[in-house]
């Protein structure tokens, strides 16, 4: 069984058919990378994973999404699915508080926590996301007096305080330098091992260079975004099944 | 021909910044002009330092006798501070809970759009309106008499609007990444609102409510047929109790020296100033932390 199971995913916003007909399973463990033009649909997908769309208003999802086994969008405890399933968004967005109080936000809402508890969650979870020397000395300083690269590990340090089984990603680096970027890179492949990690990415050297598994999603002529294929991403990248990929990939590179 | 320029920019930017420094000037020189002679005539009987004190430490620390004529005026300040705080008391959370409800739970619509307007509205109606709703309401049909609590009542919902919306304003202007964050991170509506969006919007928050105190330190027209006259220290929420702007109207209304009128009016100013920069001084601790 996969870890994801997604049949028939459907998304509209309002009268606007976002998502079309999206068949496609994530294996734990994995590191899976969607790529796709603007407008594709590959943000929206993400967020079906987790329910985030269901803060737009106006947005209707039809189809299923099993996590572990579960339809999340018949099984109502959105809370705790977002426990499981945290989400790394495109703009770092630290709380305006303190590092230590960012880091334990999530873990407050679901755990309550003696005080060494808590200070060892958020060495962990900071450890994890390679901050920790860099913040050790100044934990209850404001989160937002950090770089954006720091802002944006931080914002992973949260997320894993949770101690979710997956992390969604959404262009978590495209509005960092590429020294930034390459550390939290590195950060993803050290993940993996006890996360499963679905990323969205406008780069497809960075979805090349860490992903295990890629899916590509295109428009159509009505402006519905869909799945055209998915893959290993040696395959999807070096020898893909559609001639669509092929295009978009190789217009990327070239 | 390519037009010249150059020339044209330095004299638009010559007489562009005239006319700018102009209007700064002139606003200066209106509220100095304003404070300075408000001042003078405060402190200083027919505003001549040769003629003595209208203001000393007495005058500021004895009771009112003979209805404001003698006396001093520490039951008037204990009366506006009373007034005053009842009034934050009960019209912030009211604001707040109302601009939460408006910018994040209220689905966007008909029903929304009505009801930021209706405040729209309410924010716009002069003063003494209130004040004679106020007395037909709260004085009349709730039979809480001329009293503190007909006034705070009044006042309260005369400064709703300014609270609710400036609140709206700030609560609008978080960022919705920070909202988005939270919810991943398995937050409630509730959580979020209170733990991020709440404290996040705090500075415009705190603002609106200053700037709703002031409108409320100041105002006459909407107590006059609510607040009571009396000028002992109230004793209770139902006492007829006056507060400092009432003190001011009624004393010229009565016929006393313009001299005490402007030694109240300085009070006045001068717990304006005081209570805004306690507020902003709370404000930037709070935010360091």
């Amino acid at each position: 069984m996969s870890l994801f199971e997604i049949k028939n995913l459907n998304v509209y916003y309002g009268a606007h058919h976002a998502l079309k007909d999206v068949n496609m399973n994530i294996e734990a463990n994995t590191i899976t990378a969607l790529i796709g033009p603007s407008g594709c649909g590959k943000s929206t997908f993400l967020r079906c994973l987790d329910r985030m769309n269901d803060l737009i208003p106006g947005v209707k999802v039809e189809g299923s999404v099993m996590f572990e086994g579960k339809d999340i969008y018949k099984d109502e405890d959105t809370l705790e699915l977002r426990h499981r399933v945290g989400m790394v968004f495109q703009k770092a967005n630290p709380f305006p508080m303190s590092i230590y109080d960012n880091v334990l936000y999530g873990v407050r809402l679901h755990y309550k926590l003696t005080k060494d508890e808590a200070s060892r969650i958020v060495e962990e979870s900071l450890k994890k996301a390679s901050l920790w020397n860099e913040v050790k000395d100044r934990l209850k300083k404001s989160a937002l007096g950090l770089s954006g690269g720091q802002q944006q590990r931080l914002c992973i340090a949260r997320t894993l305080a949770v101690n979710p089984s997956v992390v969604l990603m959404d262009e978590p680096t495209s509005a960092l330098d590429p020294i930034s970027t390459r550390s939290i890179e590195d950060l993803m492949r050290e993940l993996k091992k006890d996360y499963t990690i679905v990323i969205v990415t406008h780069n497809m050297a960075e979805a090349a260079r860490i992903s295990d598994r890629t899916a590509f999603f295109y428009i159509d002529e009505r402006k519905r975004g869909f799945l055209v294929e998915e893959g290993a991403t040696s395959e999807v990248f070096f020898s893909p099944k559609d001639k669509r990929t092929e295009d978009y990939i190789q217009g990327r590179f070239s | 021909m390519k037009k010249d320029r150059s020339k044209l920019n330095r004299i638009e930017n010559r007489i562009f910044m005239v006319l700018l420094r102009f209007s700064v000037i002139l606003l200066l020189a209106i509220v100095i002009a304003l404070l300075l002679y408000l001042v003078l005539r405060g402190l200083f009987k027919g505003a001549n330092i040769k003629n003595g004190f209208n203001i000393n430490l007495e005058f500021l620390t004895t009771l009112t006798n003979n209805g404001g004529k003698t006396g001093g005026i520490l039951g008037i300040i204990i009366n506006t501070f009373f007034l005053i705080t009842l009034v934050v008391l009960i019209a912030s959370p009211i604001g707040v809970a109302s601009a939460v409800y408006l910018s994040i739970y209220a689905k966007e619509g008909r029903f929304r759009e009505f009801v930021k307007s209706f405040i729209e509205v309410l924010s716009g109606i002069p003063s003494i309106i209130f004040g004679l709703f106020g007395m037909l309401l709260f004085v009349g049909v709730f039979n809480l008499g001329y009293s503190l609590i007909s006034g705070v009542l009044t006042l309260v919902l005369m400064i709703l609007p300014t609270i609710i919306v400036a609140s709206e304003n700030a609560i609008t202007s978080v960022d919705k990444s920070l909202i988005e964050a939270s919810i991943g991170l398995g937050a409630t509506w509730s959580e979020t609102t209170f733990k991020v969006v709440l404290k996040a919007a705090r500075s415009g928050i705190i603002s609106g409510i200053i700037l709703a105190l002031g409108r409320a330190m100041g105002e006459t027209a909407a107590l006059i047929y609510t607040v009571g006259s009396k000028t002992e220290i109230a004793t209770s929420l139902t006492s007829s109790s006056r507060p400092l702007s009432m003190h001011i109207y009624l004393g010229i209304n009565e016929g006393q020296s313009l001299d005490k009128a402007f030694a109240l009016s300085l009070v006045l100013i001068v717990m304006v100033l005081i209570i805004n920069s306690i507020s902003k001084k709370l404000l930037k601790c709070g935010d360091k932390k």
